[in-house]
């Protein structure tokens, strides 16, 4: 067991590395952020000072070294745009894109599961085609598109719910929705083929025979065998809440994550890119160890296998 | 992603749980530690918001400050309204020398004051107006060629309730002239001729400058020009004024979180009359269709940075107008004469001619953008010449042009940073297709210019704002000597241009100042190392009922003068 765990351990760290690295070279091929900062008429003289106080103007590698080191102890750097640490820059974000994913998670599982359950024990009925229909239209609608048309129809139009920004909580509504879309689409079809999967077990038969009522045949049998798919689906839609809010944040003026990280790479703010990168790949890295270590745990046959 | 879905199996709800916990702890971490800040400041320039110098904060809340304010607010604050802006950015902090940008100083008017006030509202076309009155001076008067004095109010009072002096306005420019901080640098370039300020008694303070400026009066009504107080300056410093600034002006700051929203309330001792809304709300909106419908919603009262084409969508929202104003800026092309393929001023020549600038005006700004005769603008007053023709448009000259340079065909790449200018790619993708009419091999080139080196710059786009209502400020300080322009790009073939340009900036003679100018234009129009495109119009969408007049600068004035419900 010990084995197992330090194995996963290892390869949640290297994940984290292989992140940290490739951020750190893709940042230094998209540009100079001195350049940037200083704007077109900045002399020479001024974009070479502030690359050497930045630390610039040393090779890669010896900057990847320092920015290494750095890192290991947890020291990500100062802003280079707002003369903050780069970590308290990212974590003023975090109440905000964690509000957001929260209520994203819930939305999809309230309106995803009854969907795809309602579905499939109406399977082959006009209500049927016409969820999935939905579902799948869903799933292919950008958030772009799904959040202008949400702002249209609701605040525009109808004017039930104002346009987005955190100033009160119908705020959360449309913005919430249109990131869960994945989670809620996702959450019906395959709660749908998960019922469906067992609905014509022999043990679903016995059950009904037994005189069970309906509600405690769907919660037992069915519940805890489709719960697994479920709970995936959320942890996914959980990363794209947190990773995939950046077009979403904007649209509905919600001041995240996903929104500091798409400004701070267009002002080639390295420290803070780095910083949210590293985050979001943590956060990640985390739950699919926690999910590996649970297999394990779980399921012997898979940490002998291994 | 999506390929992992099926496998796996046992995550249950550890897997929400753990994401959940990753992403919260550090969010309530954040709460309640603040780090240290030593941090160097980067130096300001160029067009757009200069660098920030960020908190050491001491308050509650990340992100957030507020102001040391006296003591409660009068009663009368409950019967005024609350107006709400949606704005598309706020700046990273609030000293109003360290946010010299659009985003900026929109704001920042509404917290300082001027010692003379460019009057806006002065003359023909609403909010163009050029004309200098009294603020925290009551007068002003030139002594001599180098010195002018100014006569202080004595009823002037600061946020943190201390009386304004003397003293103070002799700090406020020593904080910029004695060797400030990176930040303020750019601020600092506006005052480039002065040589000394003094109190002369605690109402009177006296400028000297290192030659006869001609243009002094508007460099202290305009940006850099604000008034602090020194001693609440002196007690939290750069950084700390930064996010908690104290002014004169009618509004101070309630509270500030920069991505997110700004609350200014009424100052009821301004001096000059009770301010007519109770709070100012600045929300950020960056989304331009979120903020056309936070407007017909009724979210907001006032929405910024409307482009032409949500003109008609606003004009059909029952209670919400479309107020315009010419802005104090022109889009310009900028040729970097050095290249090649540019070197002959008649291919440069050919591609000014080649522009149908009046189609443009046409049909991207729906005939609201405003053409220009030569680089001039209406407000330069004394110094505008309403004679100049307009800039020409003669396609066959400018295929006789080419033929004569002989030129072959080389590639003449248009450089345009996406989203930057207000249809700067638009135009782009038109004026190539024009150029390609004439038999220019053109080619639009999407990119930041941060990107591309220097020498491979070849047409840049980009735009000359009128910062002081003056070719001083407008135009030579894009164009002339010892500006990146000169540096990187061209350099003048006629002597004259920059002789004259260094003589008409020592001198009061106006008359003189105009004949070299006006000299001057004829030399940049014949070397031809750019041109100007239009002068572009900014809308805002406005409630009625609210009286309210946009500026052709990006400061929203909302004084009790300019802002009535």
């Amino acid at each position: 067991m010990a084995r197992y765990v330090l194995s996963r351990l290892l390869r949640a760290l290297a994940t984290l590395w292989f992140a940290v690295t490739l951020v750190f070279i893709g940042l230094r091929l998209s540009g100079d952020p001195a350049a940037a900062l200083l704007g077109p008429e900045a002399r020479p003289e001024a974009v070479e000072a502030l690359r050497r106080a930045w630390g610039l103007d040393r090779s890669i590698p010896v900057q990847y070294a320092v920015y290494l080191t750095n890192v290991l102890q947890g020291d990500f750097g100062q802003s280079l745009r707002e003369q903050r640490a780069a970590t308290v820059v990212v974590h003023e974000r975090l109440p905000a894109t964690a509000r957001l994913a929260l209520v994203s998670v819930g939305m999809a599982l309230v309106l995803g599961i009854p969907a795809g359950v309602l579905a499939a024990l109406r399977r082959g009925t006009t209500l049927d085609r016409l969820l999935m229909s939905v579902a799948l239209i869903g799933q292919g609608l950008p958030n772009f598109v799904l959040g202008l048309f949400l702002i249209l129809l609701f605040a525009f139009h109808l004017r039930w719910l104002p346009s987005g920004g955190q100033h009160d909580l119908r705020g959360l509504i449309l913005p919430a929705f249109t990131l869960s879309t994945y989670g809620i689409t996702s959450l019906a079809r395959f709660s749908r083929s998960a019922v469906l999967d067992v609905i014509n077990q022999d043990y679903m038969r016995t059950a009904q025979a037994k005189g069970l009522p309906p509600s405690r045949i769907l919660l037992d049998h069915l519940g805890r065998n489709a719960a697994l798919t479920l709970v995936t689906v959320l942890g996914l839609q959980l990363s794209v809440a947190i990773a995939g809010a950046v077009v979403t944040e904007t649209v509905f003026a919600w001041p995240g994550m996903g929104r500091l990280l798409s400004q701070a790479t267009e002002q080639r703010d390295f420290p803070v890119v780095q910083y949210g990168v590293f985050l979001v790949a943590l956060s990640v890295v985390t739950v699919n160890l926690a999910i590996d270590l649970l297999y394990g745990f779980i399921d012997p046959r898979i940490r002998l296998a291994d | 992603m999506k390929g992992t879905l099926l496998n796996r199996r046992y995550m249950l709800k550890l897997a929400a749980l753990g994401a959940g916990s990753v992403l919260l702890s550090p969010a309530l971490l954040a709460c309640r530690t603040t780090e240290p800040d030593d941090a160097t400041s980067a130096g300001g320039g160029g067009e757009t918001t200069s660098s920030a110098n960020a908190p050491s904060a001491s308050t509650a809340t990340p992100g957030m400050a507020s102001t040391p304010a006296p003591s409660g607010s009068p009663s009368t604050t409950t019967d005024r309204p609350e107006l709400r802006i949606g704005v598309q950015g706020l700046p990273p902090v609030l000293d109003p020398d360290q946010v010299l940008s659009n985003v900026g100083t929109r704001v920042t008017y509404s917290m300082f004051d001027y010692l003379i006030e460019r009057d806006f509202r002065s003359g023909t076309t609403a909010g163009t107006g050029f004309e200098l009155i009294p603020m925290v001076a009551r007068e002003w008067q030139r002594i001599d060629d180098l010195t002018i004095e100014f006569r202080l109010r004595d009823d002037v009072r600061f946020h943190h309730g201390q009386p304004l002096t003397a003293q103070d306005v002799v700090f406020t420019f020593q904080r910029l002239l004695d060797n400030p901080p990176d930040a303020l640098l750019e601020a600092k370039s506006y005052f480039s001729t002065v040589q000394g300020v003094e109190a002369v008694d605690e109402y009177t303070v006296r400028f000297t400058t290192l030659y006869p400026d001609p243009v002094f009066e508007k460099r202290i009504s305009s940006w850099g020009g604000w008034l602090l107080p020194k001693d609440y300056y002196e007690e939290v410093g750069l950084d700390g004024f930064a996010l908690r600034p104290v002014g004169t002006g009618p509004y101070r700051l309630v509270e500030f979180q920069p991505d997110d929203h700004l609350t200014l309330e009424a100052f009821d001792e301004y001096f000059g009359g009770l301010p007519t809304a109770r709070r100012i709300i600045f929300r950020v909106i960056p989304e331009i269709q979120a903020r056309v419908t936070a407007l017909a919603n009724g979210e907001v009262d006032i929405i910024t940075n409307v482009p032409p084409d949500q003109v008609p969508v606003l004009q059909q929202i029952s209670g919400v107008e479309v107020r315009s104003v010419p802005l104090a800026n022109c889009h310009v092309l900028r040729y970097n004469c050095n290249r090649p393929e540019l070197r002959d001023k008649r291919v440069r020549q050919a591609l000014n001619l080649a522009i149908d600038r009046k189609l443009l005006v046409d049909t991207l700004w729906g005939g609201q953008a405003l053409l220009t005769r030569g680089f001039q603008f209406e407000d330069w007053g004394p110094l505008y010449n309403p004679d100049r023709p307009y800039l020409p448009y003669d396609p066959d000259r400018a295929r006789a042009l080419l033929a004569e340079a002989g030129y072959a065909g080389q590639t003449i790449r248009y450089n345009v940073k996406p989203g930057y200018y207000t249809l700067g790619v638009e135009a782009a993708q038109a004026i190539v297709e024009m150029w390609k009419a004439v038999g220019i091999n053109a080619e639009v080139q999407l990119i930041d210019w941060a990107d591309l080196p220097k020498e491979e710059r070849v047409v840049g786009s980009w735009s000359n704002s009128n910062y002081l209502a003056d070719p001083e400020g407008a135009f030579w300080n894009r164009w002339g000597k010892e500006q990146a322009t000169q540096r990187d790009w061209w350099t003048p073939e006629n002597p004259r241009f920059n002789e004259l340009g260094d003589q008409q900036r020592r001198t009061l003679d106006q008359n003189f100042r105009y004949r070299a100018f006006q000299e001057m234009l004829d030399i940049w129009e014949d070397e031809a190392p750019g041109t100007v495109l239009y002068i572009p119009i900014e809308h805002y969408g406005v409630r009625m009922g609210i009286e309210w007049t946009p500026y052709s600068f990006y400061y929203m004035d909302l004084r009790p003068d300019n802002l009535k419900f």
